[in-house]
């Protein structure tokens, strides 16, 4: 990782340009469920309480302060004073209250909704006066301040009426005419068009004095990451918002100054189908521990880091990436390659090898089984292939299924028809509560047995009984104990097989300054207000590209 | 000459574990990535010089045309990112490309023989039926059928059940123009004066067409052949880009080509444009034998073929 850049006085003025793999589908925070669209409006809107994406703590946005009640079931909140939103209104404690209100609505569907949901009840919000709004836990809540990052601010003078009408789903689309939004964010729209580009304004009801220090933003519809980086080398863009490792080389051979920020928050695993529904065969060996061990011990990290990343990836032993320092237990013995250990395992466990060195289980059938990958992950899918030479070392047959993206997701979660997968987890906050539905056995992303209602072995009941105690633990250290406790269950247990964490590779031009990277999303524009450009360009009317 | 070239060439291909010194999936981690080998010569042979040491490259070697004594590796086209050989997965994707579009051509040309001849010898209704049949088959969407078919099919695909789906739905797609085209040439010949004259002899249909009409179809079946060939050849190809097929670790030239998509591997090895570049070869090969066909119908066919 690099260290953070001196700080240079800043300079007001000049376009930062973007680009984005897609158009966003909205701009409504409501409906914002695809990146692009949670892109553009993390620079239009602005939440209560923010977790800084560098320290990891939260951080006062459009709260001046807080305080939580002894029982840590009551946040008091005071609103900073002389707050507007980009139109010009004035923000107060009946925005707040109503913003949460629309969230909580269960007709609304709200994206934001289903954080707001502690122990199968909503939280509820009162305006005390003006500036001041009071929220109440149902249940006491470890990352309780978390729950705010990234819950926007909505203007009541705008949403109140189609809220009331039953249109909010249907306000703030693409087609909107800006001065019909706003925000509290550094930035508002000033001009959206179809397959060229969505050009951002700088906010000047801004509530930090000064900032955002740039006139334009810029998100540049481009497509894919080969035509990304093509525009970024021409000059067109300004920065590289997540870079793959294969083309980090060509990059720098230009003289392009790429960031290595560490493992990411993302860990790639290989998931044993664990459902009643796998095939009979695959269902008898993968619920054997020392069948799943056995692959696990089979499996060559470094090679799939090497090969697939180019170096520029962490092996992983657990679920939690390096790169989440706060949360990784870092007493889980690494996960070396080891096939005498892996022969070992499967012996012990009745396997045997025929004279062409086929595997055979104890009933003289073939292991074989395969490895569903989605053909859009250039990634996992390259990974398969790695995976499948190692475990033919073992005398297994394996064959790979590349699929469609969503047709994956779709036999992992509700069909289960599939052997194993190869998928990619986390990126999203790094507390584990936020990813707590991926480890307790009804959680909706558990992915190795999805729809259990209730554990259906004693280790996964013993996660539960972590889980459920970790979230009310207001204690670091305590709570730090308990989740080590998860990844070595995992880690032993092997329902999902942990790969690999891919780098945070970013790239900026030189005359980006204040860019300070970050490993949690968003890595380039978390600090967007303080940005500027050393040589600012001078403003001229968006062309055609 | 050309004749000659592309019966080499077909070859070659199909002989493919004979003339790959190396199996399609041999990987090679720490090699992965590698520019194709220097070949030396010394003292008239050629030569290898790797961490110092010489090493001749022998042939007709351990059931290989040509090889090399390990630790050293051949690479003429050569390493992919997994260190497997370029050329002898070129060799081997050729072939799964090649067999797949001469099977595919003869179930297109069976198919379309008969269905074109009952067309063209049964009932009016009959022909019909049939060519509306033909030209439902022309308008179906051959390739989000087969999309929708993978998604389907049962995860567990084995590389011979991958290669007769490709291998079937190119050839369902590809019969109904030649069924056509022999309709119309035996609606024609069933009228010449010595055709009716044995019928009124009282041959049956099925003499009439094996003595009489199929000796005038051959040229036309043999120049359909020629150009449907190279098309079925490149529908293959078109699939495995497409991640249809058999999947790794076998080889197949759509899927090299897929990843001559990214920049990274366009701009940085040279070795992964020696397979394009002789796909190239190869089309052009078909091509040029097509219209260097000799048979004496030939002029009068690719008039109305082309």
């Amino acid at each position: 990782m690099q260290a953070a850049p001196a700080m240079r006085t800043p300079i007001r003025g000049g376009r930062l340009v973007i680009a984005q793999k897609a158009e966003p589908k909205t701009l409504n925070p409501l409906l914002s469920r695809d990146i692009p669209s949670r892109e553009v409006l993390g620079c239009l809107s602005a939440d209560l309480i923010s977790i800084d994406r560098q320290t990891q703590t939260a951080e006062p946005v459009l709260a001046e302060s807080w305080r939580v009640s002894p029982d840590g079931l009551h946040y008091t909140i005071k609103l900073r004073p002389g707050l507007h939103f980009s139109d010009g209104q004035p923000f107060d404690a009946d925005d707040v209250v109503f913003s949460f209100t629309v969230f909580l609505d269960d007709k609304v569907h709200a994206v934001q909704r289903d954080p707001l949901i502690i122990n199968g009840k909503l939280i509820t919000v009162v305006k005390l006066d003006a500036r001041t709004v009071r929220v109440d836990l149902p249940a006491l809540y470890a990352p309780a301040e978390r729950i705010f990052d990234s819950v926007p601010m909505l203007p009541r003078h705008l949403l109140e009426r189609p809220y009331r009408d039953g249109k909010l789903s249907q306000v703030w689309n693409l087609n909107t005419k800006p001065e019909s939004m706003a925000g509290m964010g550094p930035f508002r729209v000033k001009e959206y068009k179809a397959g060229e580009h969505i050009l951002l304004e700088r906010n000047p009801y801004y509530w930090k004095p000064h900032q955002p220090y740039l006139d334009e933003l810029e998100f540049l519809f481009v497509g894919d990451e080969d035509a990304q980086i093509a525009r970024f080398v021409s000059g067109e863009t300004d920065i590289l918002n997540r870079v793959s490792a294969r083309n980090v080389g060509l990059l720098r051979a230009r003289g392009m100054i790429v960031q290595d920020l560490g493992p990411s928050l993302e860990y790639n695993v290989l998931v044993f189908n664990l459902t009643p529904q796998a095939s009979p065969a695959a269902k008898e060996w993968f619920q054997q521990k020392a069948f799943r061990q056995a692959v696990s011990a089979a499996i060559d990290r470094d090679s799939i880091v090497q090969l697939v990343y180019g170096g520029l990836a962490s092996p992983l032993s657990g679920h939690v990436s390096p790169g989440n320092r706060a949360w990784v237990n870092a007493n889980l013995p690494a996960a070396k390659q080891s096939l005498d250990r892996a022969k070992q395992l499967l012996k012990n466990s009745g396997f045997t090898w025929n004279d062409q060195g086929e595997l055979h289980d104890r009933t003289g059938r073939r292991v074989e089984f395969t490895i569903a990958t989605a053909a859009s992950s250039q990634e996992r899918s390259a990974m398969a292939p790695l995976v499948q030479d190692d475990l033919k070392k073992l005398g297994m047959k394996v064959e790979i299924a590349s699929l469609e993206f969503r047709s994956m997701v779709d036999r992992v979660l509700n069909t289960h028809q599939y052997d194993t997968a190869i998928m990619g987890l986390g990126g999203g906050d790094p507390d584990p509560e936020f990813e707590s539905n991926v480890w307790r056995s009804d959680g909706g992303m558990h992915i190795w047995n999805p729809g259990e209602t209730s554990p259906g072995s004693a280790w996964e009941a013993e996660i539960d009984k972590l889980m459920t105690e970790q979230a009310v633990e207001r204690s670091y250290p305590k709570r730090r104990k308990l989740y080590d406790q998860v990844q070595q269950i995992i880690a032993d247990e092997v329902p999902i097989i942990c790969l690999a964490s891919p780098h945070v590779l970013v790239a900026a031009r030189p005359h980006v300054q204040n860019f300070r990277p970050v490993i949690f999303d968003h890595y380039t524009l978390w600090n967007v207000d303080e940005l500027f450009i050393q040589q600012p360009k001078a403003k001229e009317q968006p062309t055609a590209r | 000459m050309i004749r000659p070239l592309m019966l080499c060439a077909a070859v070659i291909l199909l002989c493919a574990p004979f003339f790959a010194p190396y199996s399609e999936d041999e990987q090679n981690r720490s090699r992965a990535q590698e520019n194709p080998t220097h070949i030396h010569i010394r003292g008239a042979r050629p030569v290898i010089i790797e961490g110092g040491q010489t090493y001749p490259i022998r042939f007709f070697t351990n059931g290989h045309f040509f090889g090399i004594s390990t630790p050293a590796r051949i690479f003429l086209f050569g390493s992919d990112e997994y260190g497997r050989d370029v050329f002898s997965r070129f060799l081997f994707g050729g072939r799964v490309s090649v067999a797949g579009g001469i099977v595919a051509t003869l179930l297109a040309l069976t198919l379309g023989l008969s269905i074109g001849a009952a067309a063209g010898l049964g009932f009016r209704w009959l022909d019909e039926l049939l060519m509306r049949t033909t030209e439902l088959f022309l308008s179906l969407p051959w390739l989000y059928l087969l999309l929708a078919l993978r998604a389907i099919l049962p995860l567990q695909l084995s590389t011979t059940a991958a290669f007769w789906l490709v291998t079937a739905v190119i050839a369902l797609s590809g019969w109904p123009r030649p069924a056509r085209l022999i309709r119309g040439m035996v609606l024609s010949a069933k009228e010449r004066p010595y055709v009716q004259v044995a019928r009124s002899l009282g041959a049956s249909p099925s003499y009439l067409f094996r003595h009489h009409i199929l000796p005038q179809l051959r040229g036309l079946l043999w120049a359909q052949a020629l150009l449907i060939l190279p098309q079925f050849v490149l529908a293959d190809m078109a699939l495995s880009f497409l991640g249809l097929g058999a999947g790794e670790p076998s080889a197949s030239w759509g899927g090299m080509l897929a990843a001559l998509r990214h920049f990274s591997v366009l701009e940085s090895h040279i070795g992964h444009w020696a397979p394009a570049l002789l796909m190239v070869c190869f089309f052009l090969g078909m091509q040029l034998l097509n219209r260097r066909q000799p048979s004496p119908t030939s002029v009068k066919i690719s008039g109305t073929i082309q």
